[in-house]
C-alpha cells in the first residue's frame, strides 16, 4: 500500500529516486492514486504560482531599506562575472514569463521555432531551474523581432518553456553514474526536427557542500533566439539525498 | 536551513505574513516588525541557522499582540491551532499593498478561510519551502508536516472545485 505522502512527494519531485518506480507503477495501476497524484500536482502548481505572484511584487520603501540593512550584515558571495544566479528567481518569474512569452513572440513563431537564452558576453550565466517547464532543443528556426537588448529573463524563459526538467532528470538519473567523461547520453526529448536530444558528460566535480555533481552539456549549440548564432548549454546536476537535482544551467555564447 | 538575508528573504516573509494577517492587519507591518526585531538583535541572529523561523514566530507574536490591543478581529487561535471566537468590536479595512490577480485573490481567500493548521502549512508551502524547512519553522516532525500538508492540499482541492 502506497502512503499518500509518497504520492505527494512524487508529485512535488521530492521522492527519493529509488522509490520512483514503485510509486509510478502504483499510480498508473490505480485510478484513485492517479486522482490523488493529480490533486497534489495541481495544488502544488497553484501554490507555487500564487507564492511567486506575491514575491514578484516590489518591496515598499521601508522594507527595501531593511533589506539593505540585512544585506550589509554579510557581504554576499561574489559571483563570477557574467553569471546570473537564478536561485529562487526563475520560479518566481515563471508565471509572468509565460505571459510575456505569449506577448513578445506572437506572430513570429513558426512551428519549427526554437528559442533559448543568449548571453551578452563570453562568460557563462547561471540560473536556477524551474519545474514543469519544457525544453527546446536545437536548430529550430525562429522568426520574430528579438533585439540585442532582449532581456535575460525572457531569454531564459525561452529555454525553459521547452525544458521538461522532470523527464530529463528521470532519464539521466538512471544512467548518469555509469557515464564517463565525454560519454554521450541520448534522451527521449525531441528537438523540433524530431531528433532525440543528446547530452555529453563533461565533468565530475564536488559542490561546496561536498555533494557529487556532474556537468552535462547539450551535445550541440542551441539556437535560443532569432539572433542567436549558437549557445552552448550545460547543466549541473548534484546528488542530494541520493537523488540528482538540477542545480544550475550555464549558457555560454 | 541557513537563510540568505536579502530582498528575497523579505519577500518570502511577505508571502507567509499574508497568511498570518489574514486580511485583518497589514501584512507588511508584520514583516516590518519582524525584520526590525532581527535588526535590533543583530548579534543574536546574524549567524542563526534558521532566521526565517525566528521571523515567522515574531510575526505571529506581533499579530496576537495586535489582536489583544485592538480586538478588531473576529477570530484567533489557541495553542492547539483551534479557532477561538473573540469580540468583534470593529473591523478595519486593510488595504493590501500587494495586488494579485482575481484567481490568486480567490485562492488566497480560500486558504485563509481554512482551519489554522492548514492555513499555517499552506502559507509556508506558498513560499516554496521544502518539507524539512516547514518542519523546522513549525518545530514539528517532518512526518507530521507531510501528512498534514497532504490532507490540507486535498481539502484545498475540494474547496476550489
Amino acid at each position: 500500500m502506497i502512503d499518500e505522502t509518497k504520492i505527494m512527494q512524487y508529485a512535488d519531485g521530492a521522492l527519493p529516486q529509488e522509490e520512483h518506480e514503485e510509486v509510478k507503477k502504483a499510480i498508473e495501476a490505480d485510478p484513485k492514486l492517479k486522482e490523488l497524484y493529480n490533486t497534489f500536482k495541481e495544488t502544488g502548481d497553484l501554490l507555487f504560482k500564487l507564492g511567486n505572484e506575491i514575491k514578484s511584487q516590489p518591496l515598499p520603501q521601508n522594507l527595501q531599506e531593511k533589506a539593505e540593512i540585512l544585506k550589509s550584515w554579510k557581504k554576499p558571495i561574489k559571483q563570477e562575472f557574467g553569471s546570473f544566479n537564478f536561485f529562487g528567481l526563475f520560479k518566481l518569474q515563471y508565471a509572468a514569463i509565460a505571459a510575456a512569452f505569449c506577448v513578445v513572440f506572437v506572430g513570429g513563431f513558426f512551428t519549427n521555432t526554437y528559442l533559448a537564452s543568449l548571453d551578452q558576453d563570453k562568460h557563462g550565466k547561471l540560473m536556477r531551474t524551474a519545474k514543469d517547464i519544457k525544453v527546446v532543443p536545437k536548430e529550430l528556426k525562429f522568426r520574430s523581432i528579438p533585439s540585442e537588448e532582449e532581456d535575460l529573463q525572457t531569454r531564459i524563459q525561452n529555454l525553459y518553456y521547452y525544458f521538461d526538467e522532470e523527464k530529463f532528470l528521470s532519464e539521466i538519473s538512471q544512467v548518469i553514474d555509469k557515464l564517463k567523461v565525454n560519454d554521450v547520453f541520448e534522451s527521449s526529448l525531441k528537438d523540433n526536427d524530431g531528433k532525440n536530444v543528446k547530452f555529453v558528460l563533461a565533468e565530475n566535480f564536488s559542490s561546496k557542500d561536498g555533494n557529487d555533481c556532474k556537468k552535462v552539456k547539450f551535445n550541440e549549440p542551441l539556437r535560443l533566439s532569432g539572433i542567436d548564432k549558437g549557445t552552448d548549454v550545460s547543466l549541473e546536476l548534484c546528488k542530494i539525498n541520493e537523488n540528482y537535482e538540477l542545480s544550475a544551467i550555464n549558457l555560454t555564447k | 536551513m541557513k537563510d540568505k538575508l536579502d530582498e528575497n528573504f523579505i519577500k518570502s516573509l511577505r508571502v507567509i505574513a499574508r497568511g498570518i494577517a489574514r486580511g485583518k492587519l497589514d501584512p507588511d507591518e508584520l514583516v516590518n516588525g519582524a525584520v526590525e526585531y532581527l535588526i535590533s538583535n543583530k548579534e543574536k541572529y546574524m549567524d542563526h541557522p534558521n532566521v526565517k523561523a525566528v521571523a515567522v514566530l515574531k510575526m505571529k507574536g506581533l499579530f496576537i499582540d495586535e489582536i489583544r490591543k485592538t480586538k478588531k478581529f473576529t477570530s484567533m487561535t489557541d495553542k492547539e491551532g483551534r479557532d477561538i471566537e473573540i469580540a468583534d468590536e470593529k473591523q478595519t479595512d486593510i488595504s493590501d499593498k500587494i495586488h494579485l490577480s482575481f484567481e490568486s485573490e480567490k485562492m488566497l481567500s480560500i486558504i485563509h478561510n481554512m482551519g489554522e493548521k492548514c492555513r499555517e502549512i499552506l502559507d509556508l508551502a506558498l513560499d516554496d519551502l521544502t518539507y524539512k524547512e516547514m518542519a523546522e519553522i513549525l518545530d514539528t516532525p517532518i512526518g507530521t508536516i507531510m501528512s498534514r500538508l497532504a490532507n490540507c492540499r486535498k481539502e484545498l482541492k475540494g474547496l476550489m472545485a
